[in-house]
């Protein structure tokens, strides 16, 4: 099982974004908590492929490092044959969806609220939390209206995946 | 102008200012909008004149007295808006957070 976790220079490319990773690059670093493995970040980020090719690009440029036992690297994150998880109908976990919700809302400029979502816990609860600290997060420093229609949206992936 | 210590004093406002110009400018980047983003907007504005204010202050003494007492007063009158603009962002943070 690999585990993946955020090196130095990935936290900080989370906080200054002085790489300008694009969107399909940033959302797997942002994904990476040095706790799920490979197989669970796929699990929560719809296509295996594209998510596989990233951490590969993440690892390989030092923003992110094996911090689990060895085991496979991501650019063979399932045995042929082998069936990973297959994301939800909607496009992955809830989380992703609150984290692309959030990205489709207000672009790249959301880092703190974004650390919020992939700090959270993956429980209901700890969705809901997040989702309302990101509510009033937005509120306050990114736009009103964009954050009410956050909180019902979200409320909506929540609802939607019980 | 003579170098006494309510000019050394002006100097250091100065100084402080501009640096305050800096924080506010420089923080404005992450804080595209919401409430405390429009609040923002403006306590740059407040800021940029408290240091433009600030400058003329080691020239006060050039300054004819209306133009001064003028100056001055407008200073206060800002100030007083800062103060409540400020007390109120806190106070609707603090809101929003409750």
């Amino acid at each position: 099982m690999t585990v993946f976790a955020k090196t130095a220079k990935g936290e900080e490319e989370i906080r200054t974004r002085q790489n300008k990773l694009p969107p399909a690059i940033r959302v797997p670093l942002i994904l990476v908590d040095g706790r799920s493995t490979v197989e669970e970040l796929v699990s929560k980020g719809g296509e295996q492929t594209k998510l596989t090719e990233a951490l590969a690009y993440l690892e390989q440029h030092g923003f992110i490092e094996q911090s689990g036992a060895a085991g496979t690297r991501p650019a063979s994150v399932s045995p042929p044959g082998v069936q990973t998880p297959a994301p939800r109908a909607g496009g992955g976990s809830p989380k992703l969806q609150l984290v692309q919700l959030m990205q489709a809302l207000v672009g790249q400029g959301a880092d703190k609220v974004m650390a919020k979502l992939n700090e959270a816990p993956d429980s209901r609860d700890g969705l809901e939390a997040a989702v309302v600290a990101c509510h009033k997060l937005m509120r306050l420093t990114i736009d009103e209206k964009k954050a009410e229609e956050f909180l019902s949206r979200a409320r909506e992936i929540l609802r939607t995946a019980g | 102008m003579q170098l006494d210590f309510a000019v050394i004093i002006s100097v250091c406002s100065i100084v402080v200012m501009f640096y305050c110009l800096w924080l506010v400018l420089s923080l404005k980047s992450r804080i595209p909008g919401g409430i405390v983003g429009r609040t923002w907007r403006l306590l740059i504005m407040l800021v940029s004149f408290f240091t433009l204010g600030y400058l003329c202050t080691p020239f006060f003494g050039m300054l004819p007295a209306e133009l001064m007492k003028l100056i001055v007063a407008l200073i206060f009158f800002f100030g007083a808006i800062y103060v409540v603009v400020t007390v109120k962002l806190i106070y609707r943070v603090i809101e929003e957070l409750a």
